[in-house]
């Protein structure tokens, strides 16, 4: 019993105080005056009426006293609950704590000059976590890992046997040492990693004997605790199941209060994306970049800027500017850099590795509402050749002379060698070329026309466009079906896009080719179409549809007339049916237009004019129904016409229907608007729009999709002749633009991704063709410690110049040799040499070892790190379910836990709370009961008294009584 | 207040408040019969002096009461009516129970009057104006019986009987009113005025049928209703035993918590009695020990006053 209490005299003495209030009640009971009272009628008659609830009163008065007195006996008696032991940790404590040091932690919060998250971090740790543990009375000890790596900072060496360390004053002053020059890791990591490694440490104790507790000290960020929350409520769980005291602590500035509502945060602005559009591009070729800029903050951002560096030299030519940023949005802009020999600063030697690619550093000015600065910068590399090589697989010069003018392949080879695609070495050969040369010399590959290709060949073709290679496929009248699909396509798995059908289209007839204006050379409408509005922003034709500062507006105009000279005459009718439409990584961009005859679509043309015409009768629709019917009996008398004229005639007045077109000046556009935003047309919009597609468009010309990192072009026309002219028609200028962006399309390299610091990175490599060691180097520019507006940004290298390189093994597997690799802790640009090696087969010229190149760019994760909101704290209890309540750098009650110092009511505020009600409703009893006479009482209860004393001759009542006698009388 | 004798029966008669009311006349509200000439109205309109009315003749009326100048001038008949003054004959029936002890230390050490020395000095100045203005004056006290009887009397002289006999009179037992009010009325032969000087603090059935019977043989009652003012607020506290006078209980309480309680049960008493006294005609006086005696016959003597103006016959 004395057990339950610090001070067990104090409530002993509380006890006996308790009877206080009896005892007063019975004193006086016995103290008491006598009076000797004629009125004791009246007196006997309220003792009467008032006795029980008088008594219940007085009774509930004593109470409350009673409890006063037990309850100040209890505080001061310092009450430890009913079960205190429970309180009280008996065994030895194992401590674990993870401490975040990814990047958000450098957010100082809104003051200027305030100290970090990671400092915040470190003083709590040190100055308020580890003293308070110290001061328990049971052996208490320490691990203290890092989120970054999940390393045991007070045991470096990882030595499976090492004790946890003893929590005294020395340790205290060896961790305050350590955490000293501790800094904050550029990687972003989860916090599931951070409690599956405590859990691995707490596990080394065993359960029943040692008490665990486990101390997250983070910053809290929303984008830390709600990504993956299902593993982190598993983790947290894991924990608790076993016992273990899980402990949160945010340490962000300013400090969490138990204000419901989302704690303040950090404004920031960063980097997300600098992504070249190519990644290997030929010397004085203009490479474009897209810059993604974040604004994480709530506030507006304008006129942010971002300064550009080739190789760590400003790029005065390149201009970015953000002219606002809203806030909790991306922006994106477009810039082009061209390389030229001499911007190489690093190509100290042609074998450097360094020497044969460009690093571009973007740096964004500094927005003042910026919390982390790690995010304002990020580098892409550009691998830069003489020139860019490209494989034309053609048939055997037997079947295809290069330079026959109607061969398979003799336009591209023009296209590449002598018109603006000049930077690009072309290589002929044929199908075995794919067995023979060393693909990832290429930077894309033409099969042309090819009619078969080999079990090995599809392969080596499908490894080369898997690790970022790009092939262009151009079918042709050679091409045969079978092994197409079988080989090429099976069934989904190949590189080709989609099966063939079983025949081409057939020959077009005289008077389908005098129809269609080709024997007259006036083409009436547009033989190549854009498939969709969105194949306007694909890589493959962003070039022409793009609008972007200083280039031509009217390319795409250009471009687009051009196609009404096109002359196709055959091609292989793809079917618009099958999975592979249903493939998202595949895109149609452009199609033929619809040959079918316009009669077949009478039925549907009239369904459409009933449609809306039953629709139009209204006397708001008067005004457009000329319009209307005039273009409607257009339709009408097209589809009817015995001639039986274009489809693409109809689909252009069905444009003109639907205003889809734009032709400038014409009023009756904005008046069809006007018509089809009406709600009543809505069902005949649907149908006009169903009709005018499918009498447009007819089997798909051009395809593209990516493979694997790669990406693969198909046509269904062979490059020029025998079935298209395009290339050397009238049409040429479209096709030289359309042939453009698909080489920059398929020669852009690997889809690289948006590799973040501490990613790895892992690439797949025939097994046997590279020595199974390759080296590696580290390249940044140090835009940290230099100052705005700089020149030149310091290079940083690893190995520095005449230092060995590093090596990194390949790894060996039953499919092939993989190069992984995970030291990407260091923003900037790694890149990687591999020894290739001759085998048999391989051309007698090539050299029995050459270095092959890859490089790559590991950036600060801005997505994860640069949000700096906070999550809120009531979100706690649903992520982290089980975990102690979240605790703030200025709540220092929970401290009191880990000093195991007994927690008795006295710290608790509901005793006080208690004592207050149990106080304010005794004082409103007393004062009810303490009959304080009231001016007006005795005129209350008694008038006919209270007439008396105030010298009345009678109260009210009674004069009336008097008046009411004396008229009866 | 000076210090007074309690031994001297004339200390009832308090020369201040004598010397007050003197100048007043007792106009008693009701009409008596009497044989001694005196300033009191009688109820039958007779051969006096003082004109009260005409009225127009009735077969019956005595041809002589006709006002012939009346006549004279209008040709109707009409009768003249006057009023005769009567000699009063007035009881004072003081409670000598022992409820009117109430607080006597407690006023004695003040030298203020408890219930009992109030009463009796209101009945001795009353019987001294009574006598003074030649009306006769007799008094009656009791307790749970009569205790004495003093016939009335109009001679100076008689105000020695009626303070000896106030003086004699100390409270002791319970109060019956019955039997009171019918001693009373058995001693009055003729219709009077009877002013009754009590507490109260009796059955009330029993006073009710008492005063009943007194108004029933057409006495003119008067009740002055004496209470202490202890009595009325009720201003004790702390822990108190109450000990009943008349036979009454003890009770020991904390006298606040019940305050209320008295209180409602007092007002619903001074009601019944009030009514009561209403209902059956009789002027009801509730008074306080510590009023001035002097206001209160004083305000009681212009009451009646007041009344004189319109009298009722009955």
């Amino acid at each position: 019993m004395m057990s339950f209490f610090l001070n067990p005299w104090v409530m002993a003495a509380g006890v006996a105080l308790a009877v206080s209030p009896i005892i007063i009640h019975l004193i006086n009971r016995m103290r008491f005056r006598r009076i000797q009272w004629a009125a004791m009628e009246f007196l006997l008659k309220a003792q009467k009426k008032m006795r029980r609830k008088k008594i219940l009163e007085q009774l509930l008065l004593l109470l409350l006293r009673i409890l006063l007195v037990l309850l100040a006996g209890l505080l001061f008696a310092r009450f430890l609950g009913s079960d205190p032991s429970q309180n009280k940790e008996t065994r030895p404590v194992l401590h674990v704590i993870v401490l975040d040091d990814t990047p958000s932690m450098t957010d100082t919060g809104s003051a200027v000059g305030g100290k970090d998250a990671f400092t915040r971090a470190r003083s709590l740790i040190t100055d308020k976590l580890l003293p308070s543990v110290a001061k328990a009375s049971t052996p208490q000890t320490l691990r203290l890992i890092r989120l970054s790596d999940q390393g045991d900072m007070l045991n470096p060496s990882a030595n499976p046997d090492k004790a946890p360390d003893t929590i005294s004053l020395t340790t205290i002053e060896s961790v305050k040492g350590l955490l000293a020059s501790e800094k904050t890791a550029p990687i972003h990591v989860g916090i599931v990693p951070g409690l599956k490694k405590a859990k691995e440490l707490l596990a080394k104790s065993p359960g029943t004997e040692t008490a665990k507790v486990v101390h997250i000290v983070s910053d809290m960020r929303s984008a830390d605790w709600t990504r993956d929350t299902e593993a982190i409520t598993l983790a947290v769980q894991e924990l608790t199941d076993e016992g273990v005291k899980v402990h949160l602590i945010d340490v962000a500035a300013p400090n969490r209060t138990s204000d419901p509502r989302p704690p303040a945060y950090s404004e920031n602005v960063g980097i997300v994306e600098l992504k070249p559009r190519n990644r290997v591009t030929a010397f004085d070729k203009e490479v474009e970049f897209d810059l993604r800029v974040r604004n994480y903050g709530v506030a507006s951002l304008k006129d942010v800027r971002a300064e550009i560096y080739v190789n760590g030299a400003a790029n005065h030519f390149v201009s970015v500017r953000f002219d606002t940023l809203p806030g909790g949005q991306d922006a994106t802009l477009t810039f082009a850099v061209t390389f030229n020999a001499s911007q190489g600063a690093t190509m100290a030697t042609k074998e450097d590795p360094l020497a044969k690619f460009n690093v571009i550093t973007a740096i964004l000015d500094n927005t003042g509402a910026d919390a982390i600065a790690a995010d304002n910068v990020r580098h892409a590399v550009v691998e830069v050749r003489e020139k860019l090589s490209v494989l034309l697989v053609t048939r055997p010069p037997d079947d295809d002379k290069p330079t026959n003018k109607d061969g398979d392949s003799f336009a591209l080879r023009l296209l590449f060698e002598e018109t603006k695609l000049s930077g690009t070495n072309v290589v002929s050969g044929t199908a075995d070329s794919l067995d023979k040369l060393d693909l990832h010399e290429f930077s894309s590959i033409y099969i042309v026309n090819i009619p078969q290709l080999s079990k090995s060949q599809v392969g080596n073709l499908e490894r080369y466009a898997n690790e970022g290679g790009g092939v262009g496929i151009f079918l042709g009248p050679n091409v045969t079906v079978e092994q197409y699909n079988n080989l090429l396509y099976r069934a989904g798995t190949g590189i080709m896009p989609f099966p063939l059908p079983a025949e081409p289209t057939p020959e077009l007839t005289k008077e389908q080719k005098l129809k269609r204006g080709i024997l007259s050379g006036a083409g009436l409408s547009q033989r190549v179409l854009l498939r969709d509005r969105t194949a306007r922003t694909h890589p493959a034709l962003r070039g022409i549809y793009e609008t972007k500062a200083g280039s031509d507006k009217d390319t795409a105009q250009k471009v687009e007339a051009s196609f009404t000279l096109v002359e196709i005459e055959r091609h292989w009718p793809i079917a618009r049916i099958g999975k592979w439409r249903e493939d998202r990584s595949l895109q149609e961009l452009y199609c033929l237009p619809n040959e079918q005859s316009i009669s077949e679509f009478e039925a549907r043309v009239k369904k459409l004019n009933d449609a809306i015409k039953s629709k139009y009768g209204e006397p708001k629709f008067e005004k457009y129904r000329s319009t209307i019917d005039s273009i409607l009996d257009k339709c009408r008398s097209l589809a009817a016409d015995p001639e039986n004229p274009m489809l693409s005639e109809l689909a252009r007045q069905l444009d003109k229907l639907l205003s889809d077109q734009i032709n400038e000046g014409d009023a009756s556009e904005a008046l069809l608007r006007e018509f089809w935003s009406q709600p009543e047309m809505a069902e005949a919009k649907a149908l006009a729009q169903s009709i005018r597609d499918s009498s447009r468009y007819g089997d798909p010309l051009y395809v593209a999709r990516t493979f694997g990192n790669g990406r693969v072009a198909v046509f269904t026309i062979p490059v020029g002749a025998p079935w298209s002219t395009w290339p050397s028609g009238l049409g040429l200028s479209g096709w030289v633009a359309v042939m453009t962006e698909l080489q920059k399309y398929l020669s852009s390299g690997s889809s690289e991704d948006n590799r973040t610091l501490g990613a790895k990175l892992e690439a797949s490599y025939e097994l046997g063709r590279y020595k199974p060691e390759a080296n590696w180097s580290f390249l940044t520019y140090d835009a940290a410690t230099v100052e705005k507006g700089v020149q030149k940004l310091p290079p940083i290298r690893d190995p520095m110049p005449g230092q060995t390189a590093k090596a990194i093994p390949l790894e060996s597997t039953d499919t092939g040799m993989k190069l992984n690799f995970a030291d990407t802790k260091r923003p900037g640009a790694y890149f990687f040499t591999l020894t290739w090696q001759k085998r048999d087969g391989d051309p007698l010229t090539a050299p029995a070892t050459k270095p092959e190149y890859l490089a790559t760019a590991f950036n600060f994760d801005t997505e994860l790190e640069g949000d700096l909101k906070r999550l809120n704290t009531s979100d706690f209890s649903r992520v982290a379910r089980g975990a102690e309540e979240i605790h703030s750098l200025e709540d220092d009650s929970w401290l009191g836990v880990l000093e195991q110092k007994p927690t008795d009511m006295s710290s608790g505020r509901w005793i006080y709370l208690l004592i207050l009600l149990v106080l304010i409703f005794e004082q409103a009893m007393a004062v009810r009961l303490s009959y304080h006479h009231k001016a007006d009482e005795l005129e209350t209860f008694a008038p006919s008294a209270a007439a008396a004393m105030a010298g009345r001759t009678t109260v009210q009542t009674a004069e009336a009584e008097v008046a009411t006698t004396n008229e009866s009388v | 207040m000076a210090k007074r004798n309690e031994d001297d029966p004339r200390r009832f008669l308090d020369p201040k408040v004598i010397a007050r009311i003197t100048q007043l006349e007792l106009r008693a509200r009701q009409i008596v019969e009497g044989f001694l000439s005196g300033m009191h109205k009688s109820p039958v309109y007779g051969q006096s002096v003082e004109f009260v009315q005409h009225r127009e003749y009735m077969p019956g009326d005595d041809l002589r009461r006709i006002d012939w100048k009346v006549w004279s001038r209008s040709d109707k008949f009409v009768i003249k009516q006057y009023e005769a003054e009567t000699n009063l004959r007035s009881y004072v029936v003081v409670d000598a129970s022992e409820s009117m002890l109430y607080g006597i230390e407690k006023h004695r050490k003040r030298g203020t009057l408890y219930k009992y020395d109030y009463v009796s000095t209101a009945a001795a100045c009353l019987a001294y104006l009574t006598t003074k203005q030649q009306d006769s004056c007799g008094l009656i006290t009791f307790d749970e019986d009569v205790r004495q009887v003093i016939p009335p009397r109009s001679s100076t002289t008689h105000m020695d009987a009626i303070t000896k006999a106030l003086h004699i009179s100390k409270p002791k037992a319970k109060t019956d009113p019955m039997k009171i009010m019918r001693r009373v009325a058995e001693s009055m032969h003729s219709r009077g005025l009877v002013a009754i000087f009590s507490d109260f603090l009796c059955d009330r059935e029993a006073l009710f049928k008492g005063l009943e019977m007194l108004r029933h043989r057409r006495h003119d009652v008067m009740v002055f209703h004496v209470l202490d003012d202890d009595e009325l607020t009720f201003p004790f506290s702390g822990m108190t035993r109450f000990e009943g006078l008349e036979e009454q209980p003890h009770l020991l309480c904390e006298p606040r918590s019940l305050r209320d309680g008295y209180l409602e049960a007092l007002e619903e008493y001074l009601v019944e009695v009030r009514r009561g006294c209403t209902k059956i005609g009789i002027d009801y006086n509730l008074i306080r020990t510590s009023d001035y005696l002097d206001a209160v016959l004083s305000r009681f003597l212009f009451q009646r006053m007041a009344t004189r103006a319109a009298p009722v016959r009955r």
